[in-house]
């Protein structure tokens, strides 16, 4: 897949997570512009790479869904690193984990999160809430660039 | 030496030698001792002694010399007394002649001042009918002047050396007290010592205590996170790929595979909820009270609207007393009365006028609350599992649950030092007390 397809990119560790996630997404035509990592230093790799310093920000996704429990690289450490780089910092990220603790909140919101959801034990209401993500930030929301 | 022949060198030697014998002295009754001796010794005279005057007014005559002689007329003589008191009362010196002997016989009386009064009058007698000269009273008048003053002198000693021996005793006694005492200190400051060298290695153990404590709730805390990440996502794929063989094949498959799917689904959903329930519970014991004053009729209304809400067909009457306010963390202690409630309501399914009661009992420095109901009850000969984690008295297929709901009210009720204990009966109900703090303490 061209960088230039990418719309989503998922960074997820969890076989069934990802294929899960792929499946909700599918529900509204996102599922074929994900670009899934499974490593925090793997996702900054990409990111770093394909996202361009142009006015457009071609290459840039439009999403990044982004778990906490990563291997290498922690969610968070993610996060940190593409919030304070000129490159990335403005891509919507929302973090998708099964934590609940406050502190990962606190942290996450403190290092500029979009959004913080917790991931529904019940398929319908994880399904749901994967694909209505995908669909508000790829159609619905305007980014700066 | 005659009275009558004053010679200078003679009474000049004889004081000397008075001045001499005087200073080599050492006690004051020595000093009266001999100058009636010295007088009759050096100077000629016929008889010497000294009468002081008691503290009963009586005139004594004492160290009169020589013994055997006219002397001894002198304590009869009303002159000689009359004289003596004009001494002692004045100071000056006087003198007086005898005629009661053979001879005329004069006396001299000379005051002897000792410190600031005439303390005795010595008096001199020569066989003479007098005057005797003014040169020989001079002398005499120094002599009483002397001895007087070695009286004195001999006095200020003895009394110096009195008061000497009087502080070295008390010297002694003061300082063998201070050597007991610093004794006492000093064992005292050893077992202070002690105590606190005990008291340091007590707060070591204690802080290694902490530091085992604060690792172990480390662990459990890293636990807890592992445990909602890592539990939730097994249970997650099993959930979603169920639903997706459903959906992908469910149209082919029979009713008792239908069946056995549901009970996958529902039990990974049950796990699901098993585990948060652990994870609430866990909770906690880890985060902060934020305690702030509670009204508890207020809470208690918006706890049974919620329930009310949820299942909206449930029949069931709430009895509301007045309830006193309480001081707690109100979502903990708002939690306490939810799981309560809902459990009354709960247990009460299926009874014909299922009936809820909250009310409170006044007793001194607590306030007891409870929640009654008139539902399945349970058997106090199981009392001790009511409050255990995943402790169920009645079978799931009866009531459903996880069994954590009054493991967590227990542990918030103690969390904010206060007791829960429970009462029922089978299908009379249950009755479950806690208590709370009204006042802000710590």
């Amino acid at each position: 897949m061209n960088t230039a397809d990418v719309e989503i990119v998922l960074i997820e560790d969890n076989p069934a997570d990802i294929e899960l996630t792929l499946d909700a997404l599918k529900k509204k035509n996102l599922a074929n512009k994900v670009k899934v990592l499974t490593d925090g230093e793997e996702a900054l790799d990409y990111l770093f790479n394909s996202c361009g310093l142009t006015a457009d920000r071609a290459g840039c996704p439009f999403l990044i869904m982004l778990d906490l429990k990563l291997p290498k690289v922690s969610g968070l450490e993610v996060l940190e690193k593409i919030r304070s780089d000129e490159r990335t910092k403005f891509i919507p990220v929302v973090v998708l984990t099964s934590s609940e603790e406050e502190k990962d909140r606190v942290e996450s919101y403190n290092l500029g999160v979009n959004s913080y959801i917790v991931k529904p034990v019940q398929f319908d209401t994880f399904a749901n809430v994967v694909s209505e993500i995908g669909f508000y930030w790829v159609f619905l929301n305007k980014p700066p660039y | 030496m005659k009275n009558s022949e004053f010679n200078d060198r003679a009474y000049l030697d004889a004081f000397m030698r008075t001045a001499q014998y005087l200073a080599s002295l050492t006690t004051h009754e020595d000093v009266w001792n001999h100058i009636a001796e010295l007088m009759v010794k050096f100077y000629g005279a016929d008889s010497a002694g000294f009468a002081r005057q008691l503290e009963t007014s009586e005139i004594e005559f004492h160290n009169l010399r020589p013994s055997d002689r006219s002397c001894r007329a002198f304590p009869e003589s009303p002159e000689i007394l009359e004289s003596v008191r004009e001494v002692l009362q004045t100071g000056f010196l006087a003198w007086r002649t005898l005629t009661v002997f053979e001879e005329p016989y004069t006396v001299v009386l000379l005051p002897i001042v000792v410190g600031s009064e005439t303390a005795s009058a010595m008096l001199v007698g020569h066989v003479t009918a007098g005057p005797i000269s003014r040169e020989i009273l001079n002398v005499y008048l120094a002599v009483a002047g002397l001895a007087g003053t070695t009286v004195n002198k001999l006095l200020s000693e003895a009394e110096l050396k009195e008061h000497r021996a009087h502080l070295e005793k008390l010297v002694s006694e003061r300082t063998r007290e201070l050597t007991r005492t610093n004794e006492r200190l000093e064992l005292e400051i050893t077992q202070h010592i002690k105590a606190e060298q005990e008291i340091k290695r007590l707060n070591e153990e204690l802080n290694k205590n902490i530091i085992g404590l604060e690792e172990a709730n480390k662990e459990l805390e890293s636990f807890s996170y592992s445990a909602s990440h890592d539990l939730r996502a097994p249970l997650r794929a099993i959930i979603g790929f169920a639903r997706k063989i459903l959906d992908e094949k469910g149209a082919s498959f029979d009713s008792e595979t239908n069946r056995k799917f549901g009970i996958i689904q529902e039990n990974a959903q049950r796990m699901g909820q098993l585990i948060d329930d652990l994870l609430r519970l866990s909770r906690l014991g880890r985060t902060g009270l934020n305690r702030s004053k509670l009204s508890m009729e207020g809470l208690v209304q918006e706890v049974l609207a919620e329930i009310r809400s949820a299942d909206s067909e449930r029949e069931f009457k709430a009895e509301i007393d007045e309830l006193p306010a309480a001081y707690g963390d109100r979502a903990m202690i708002r939690q306490v009365l939810f799981n309560l409630l809902a459990n009354a309501v709960k247990f009460s399914r299926g009874k014909q006028d299922a009936r809820i009661e909250v009310g409170n009992i006044k007793s001194p420095g607590e306030q007891v609350y409870y929640v009654r109901d008139n539902g399945a009850g349970f058997n106090m000969k199981y009392y001790n599992k009511l409050f255990g984690v995943f402790q169920r008295l009645v079978s799931e297929s009866q009531f459903e649950g996880t069994g954590v709901g009054l493991a967590i009210v227990q542990r918030i009720v103690q969390r904010h030092g206060g007791r829960v204990w429970a009462e029922g009966e089978i299908d009379k109900g249950a009755t479950f007390y806690f208590t709370i703090s009204p006042k802000e303490q710590e």
